[in-house]
């Protein structure tokens, strides 16, 4: 492979042309966000009208049409007890989606909480939530958040719960470091010296400084948050009969896959294209966020002179 | 610091990571709903017999007690009993550890086969067409419900084509290679039983290939970052300078470096590996120690859940601490930065 890197037209390493000028390379315009943007969107907004656009309720057996193929009555077939699937997958979406944005919403504003206390007081309290913290990223998640949710009983809500303690430690760690480095900005000194309470010197300076990469991650995490209760529910530990879940529903589509096999086909292709559109989307933000970060230029260690 | 002292360092670390670990799963398997005494007992049985279980499993014992009495045991290798099939945690895990090791170690394998040239090429040439093909497979690979890319895979490529087997690690009539390893590719190969290892082998592609796949992108994103980023180095323009040809500047001056942070990436990649592991056994009916667990779920069988949640914890740990120590060898910066 024949390479000249350094004539590449790359936005982060603008290069000197012979009169040693750089010129600004044009970045490209966010396609890739806007499809993820459409991705999640769609979906989103089906389930949330799931009871106006469904065809048929999404709970009511009908025995004498079981597992039929793709149809105009049935968009998406039936299930096994002759459920409609098109109707269980926009139903299903609102505790899919939800679970992910629920697990989210959870972990990000409890990582907000000791994130910014760890942060702000250090000392003993950020040395123990720090190690407290290093021993749930020493589990696999899905693996620690399987036993938690075994042990919490079976439930949507426990396994929301278990994901979200799993992914606890990202938030904490980003609003720690966030509120670190803001603490000894001049604006938060002056107000220290002015006298303001802790609490407002925290609620009014730190926390909403430190929100913008809580928000990224909020983005990033959607998605896998999404996949992991969503494979919960595959593995049995989510939503209960009947009620109907993307991953529930792949699970027991599972076993017609080979003559029905439009059943686990559809639930999960909500799933890809979901958490695809989550993840689109957040690296744009990252991206945005941190150009030093951007899709051409991760950033890793640099070297140091 | 001499490595000496850092390693030293990093094994203090982790031995309190490690006994917050076992903390952490001693609680969640003492907040679980129900009489642990009365589970392990059965439904029928009298008061009488859960007391007595109770007294021999010592869960008459105050908290702090039992957890002195749960990490001695651990120290000897003891798990507990698992309450479905009536043997030691410990010997049911070592029984479906080679399968795991097996299926992780060949997608962990084809991830850093595929994942590397192709992240090495997409730095090469930037935004060409191999470029957004990596990156493309990244997005899907992270967006990809890893259980249902197996059904799918398993609908075409044995439902509909009928090329691949569809489940286990060998045919229903096949018989196992003597055991050295458990690993049945290398057993056979020992055992020159060319059968068995083609028979394996055709078992073992497809649940590596969907447990791979998720990982091809993220090692690929991960070698073309580092590798642009080492690309733009002043050694780098001077070996260019000196007209060193191209193909010696990227593979024996760039890559190298490169590689460094690729290695912690793949560390940290085993801990997913594992944890697909689980929902791949389950779909490729593939019998290790995750769908052993996932079993375990279906019949709230405690002790094995958390058995296996500690054992792979601690070897997640200890993998995670050998690609550190590996890293920092390899990285005399590293090193110097602490």
């Amino acid at each position: 492979m024949s390479v000249d890197v350094l004539t590449q037209r790359d936005p982060d390493y603008p290069v000197p042309d012979a009169a040693g000028r750089t010129r600004p390379v044009r970045r490209r315009r966010p396609i890739m966000a806007w499809v993820g943007f459409v991705l999640v969107i769609v979906p989103v907004i089906a389930s949330l009208l799931a009871p106006w656009l469904a065809t048929h309720d999404p709970n009511q057996v009908n025995l004498t049409r079981r597992l039929q193929p793709p149809s105009a009555e049935h968009w998406f077939g039936t299930d096994e007890v002759g459920r409609d699937l098109f109707s269980r997958v926009l139903d299903g979406g609102r505790r899919s989606i939800g679970a992910g944005i629920g697990v989210v919403l959870i972990a990000a504003s409890t990582g907000i909480v000791l994130g910014g206390l760890s942060g702000w007081f250090g000392g003993k309290l950020d040395l123990i939530l720090m190690r407290v913290m290093d021993v749930i990223l020493a589990f696999p998640a899905l693996v620690l958040a399987m036993a938690l949710a075994a042990a919490l009983g079976p439930g949507l809500m426990s396994s929301v719960l278990a994901v979200a303690f799993v992914r606890v430690p990202v938030y904490v760690r980003l609003v720690r470091a966030q509120v670190l480095s803001l603490r000894e900005r001049e604006y938060v000194t002056a107000a220290v010296a002015a006298g303001a309470p802790t609490w407002h010197i925290l609620r009014r300076h730190l926390i909403p400084n430190s929100l913008p990469p809580v928000v990224v991650q909020t983005t990033l995490d959607a998605g896998s948050a999404m996949l992991l209760t969503a494979t919960m529910s595959f593995l049995g530990l989510g939503v209960r009969a009947p009620a109907a879940e993307w991953g529930a529903m792949v699970n027991s589509g599972r076993v017609y896959l080979l003559d029905q096999w439009w059943y686990p086909t559809y639930p999960g292709a909500a799933i890809l294209m979901t958490a695809m559109g989550f993840n689109l989307i957040g690296d744009y933000w990252r991206d945005r966020l941190d150009p030093r970060r951007a899709s051409s230029a991760p950033k890793t260690t640099r070297t140091r002179p | 610091m001499g490595l000496g002292q850092v390693i030293a360092r990093r094994l203090a670390l982790m031995v309190l990571v490690l006994l917050g670990v076992t903390l952490l799963t001693f609680i969640i398997s003492h907040a679980i709903p129900g009489d642990p005494a009365r589970l392990l007992a059965g439904q029928r049985a009298s008061d009488e017999v859960v007391a007595q279980i109770r007294r021999n499993y010592g869960l008459d014992q105050p908290l702090p007690v039992q957890y002195v009495r749960y990490m001695s045991g651990l120290l000897k290798g003891d798990l507990g009993r698992s309450i479905r099939t009536g043997r030691p945690v410990a010997e049911d895990l070592a029984r479906f550890f080679p399968a795991t090791l097996e299926l992780v170690g060949a997608a962990m394998l084809l991830a850093v086969l595929i994942g590397v040239p192709l992240g090495v090429a997409s730095a090469a040439r930037n935004n060409s067409w191999v470029d957004h093909v990596s990156r493309s497979v990244s997005v899907a690979g992270v967006s990809m419900p890893l259980f249902w890319l197996g059904i799918v895979a398993l609908a075409f490529f044995y439902g509909k084509l009928g090329w691949l087997p569809g489940s286990g690690r060998l045919s229903p009539f096949g018989l196992a290679p003597p055991t050295v390893t458990g690993l049945y590719l290398i057993d056979a190969a020992l055992a020159r039983d060319w059968v068995t290892w083609r028979d394996a082998l055709v078992h073992l592609l497809l649940p590596a290939s969907c447990l791979a796949f998720v990982h091809v992108g993220v090692v690929a994103r991960q070698v073309r970052g580092s590798l642009l980023e080492v690309l733009h180095q002043d050694y780098i323009r001077t070996a260019q300078a000196y007209g060193v040809p191209p193909r010696r500047v990227l593979y024996r001056y760039a890559l190298r470096n490169a590689l460094v942070p690729t290695l912690t990436v793949v560390g940290l990649a085993l801990g997913d590996l594992l944890a697909g592991a689980v929902v791949t056994e389950t779909v490729f009916a593939w019998p290790g120690m995750g769908s052993y667990v996932v079993d375990s779920i279906t019949s709230l069988d405690f002790p094995a859940i958390m058995g296996f949640t500690v054992v792979v914890a601690v070897g997640y740990s200890v993998i995670n601490l050998l690609v550190d120590v590996i890293t920092l060898r390899l990285d005399p910066r590293i090193r110097a930065m602490g």
